[in-house]
């Protein structure tokens, strides 16, 4: 009886270690934001690739709110990195697609300039 | 030989058990899908541009990976390696693009220095062939202007006095033509053949011939005769040389004299061609050819 009475209090400490045991640091939950901010206003809404991350980003920041509500903050927080990664992601791709951009159209300026240059003899 | 018996059995079901053992635990995990993605990423970053343009995004994607790597080779199924994975996949996927836009930007600011040279070069060019321009129009205009003098003085020459309205050469209409007749004499043609070779001195010059009458007869009548009569020294002067774009006829009829109707002698005065040649150079013909409201 006493054996069984050990067993049953180390089950309940081992599983309030599981549950309560793990806290997501705070600097992963501002991590994600602020990630998925700069990708916003770096104009990743604007680039179909880009902004399929941002998306990825959003979803999985809201599921990892969703997971801390429940208690569950060890997989919150494995989401939350993962948010971080995309939105970072989301950023990237934005700013290769605004520089490709330049350069193309500075590319551009320079072929009308050479079309409306008559040459000279 | 029993006990023997029974040890062998037991060393067997322990061999046994123990090579079974073994074989449960060399059997590999599949890598999941993110790890054999992020490897495949990473090797796709390590040969695209990231290597030249963005070395550190490359060195925390190799990283990443390494973790990713080790947390496989300790616990594959733990849900720490799926996102550790994940984590490396999309870090080799920022270092990729990170890679690319650096790539972008120097070609970018290649461009754009070469838009720069190209700017100037057209500038320099442009101002080139401004100042060209210029010197022409300078030229041309001592020129023309030099021609314009010589033509003017050829016209005085013939009798062409100056007013207000240009140069003027008045031709009498009995030196001209015939009473009533609108063909020319050939007095009339000799006489502005040499009208012609001061006009044709300054090609740009416009060139107006007036037709007027006395008032014998009616408007029905004289109006006409009038402008037959300026229309044939306008095609005498063409035929001469003189630039038809340039040479208009017009008619007035008994309209502005210049003498008395009333006797013989300012009848044959009012009976005359005016070949005017306005200040300034040639402007477009107007497509009518209606009287001035205000002449003279």
């Amino acid at each position: 009886m006493r054996h069984w009475r050990s067993l049953a209090t180390a089950v309940a400490v081992a599983s309030c270690a599981a549950c309560g045991g793990y806290t997501v640091p705070p600097q992963h939950v501002t991590g994600a934001q602020t990630a998925i901010a700069a990708a916003r206003g770096g104009g990743a809404d604007a680039d179909p690739q880009a902004a399929l991350h941002l998306k990825l980003a959003e979803e999985q920041y809201s599921g990892a709110r969703n997971l801390m509500s429940k208690g569950d903050d060890k997989q919150a927080d494995l989401m939350l990195l993962q948010s971080q990664a995309d939105a970072q992601l989301a950023q990237s791709l934005a700013r290769k697609t605004t520089a490709t951009a330049e350069t193309q159209q500075t590319v551009q300026q320079i072929r009308m300039l050479m079309q409306t240059s008559t040459p000279r003899q | 030989m029993n006990r023997l018996g029974r040890c062998y059995g037991y060393a067997g079901i322990t061999t046994v058990t123990a090579l079974l053992l073994l074989g449960c635990g060399s059997t590999k995990v599949a890598a999941p899908k993110e790890l054999i993605d992020a490897r495949a990423a990473y090797s796709s970053a390590a040969n695209g541009p990231a290597a030249q343009y963005n070395p550190s995004d490359l060195h925390v994607a190799k990283t990443s990976l390494d973790r990713a790597e080790q947390w496989y080779a300790q616990d594959p199924a733990a849900p720490e390696t799926r996102t550790q994975s994940y984590l490396a996949l999309r870090r080799a996927q920022i270092a990729s693009a990170q890679g690319e836009t650096g790539l972008a930007i120097a070609q970018r600011d290649q461009a754009q220095r070469a838009l720069v040279q190209a700017q100037a070069q057209a500038l320099a060019q442009t101002r080139a062939d401004l100042d060209q321009a210029r010197a022409q129009l300078a030229e041309s205009q001592r020129n023309g202007s030099a021609a314009d003098e010589r033509a003017m003085a050829v016209l005085e020459r013939q009798g062409a006095h100056r007013e207000a309205r240009g140069e003027v050469i008045t031709l009498p209409g009995s030196l001209l033509f015939q009473t009533g007749k609108s063909e020319l004499s050939q007095t009339a043609r000799a006489r502005l053949d040499t009208v012609a070779v001061a006009l044709k001195q300054a090609p740009d010059k416009r060139v107006i011939v007036e037709g007027y009458t006395d008032d014998v007869g009616t408007d029905a009548v004289n109006l006409p005769l009038s402008e037959a009569r300026a229309s044939e020294v306008r095609s005498y002067l063409i035929s001469r040389g003189v630039p038809e774009a340039n040479i208009i006829a017009k008619g007035f009829g008994p309209s502005h004299p210049i003498a008395s109707n009333k006797t013989v002698e300012g009848r044959a005065t009012n009976r005359r061609v005016e070949i005017v040649v306005p200040s300034g150079a040639a402007e477009p013909m107007p497509e009518d050819k209606k009287a001035p409201s205000q002449k003279h």
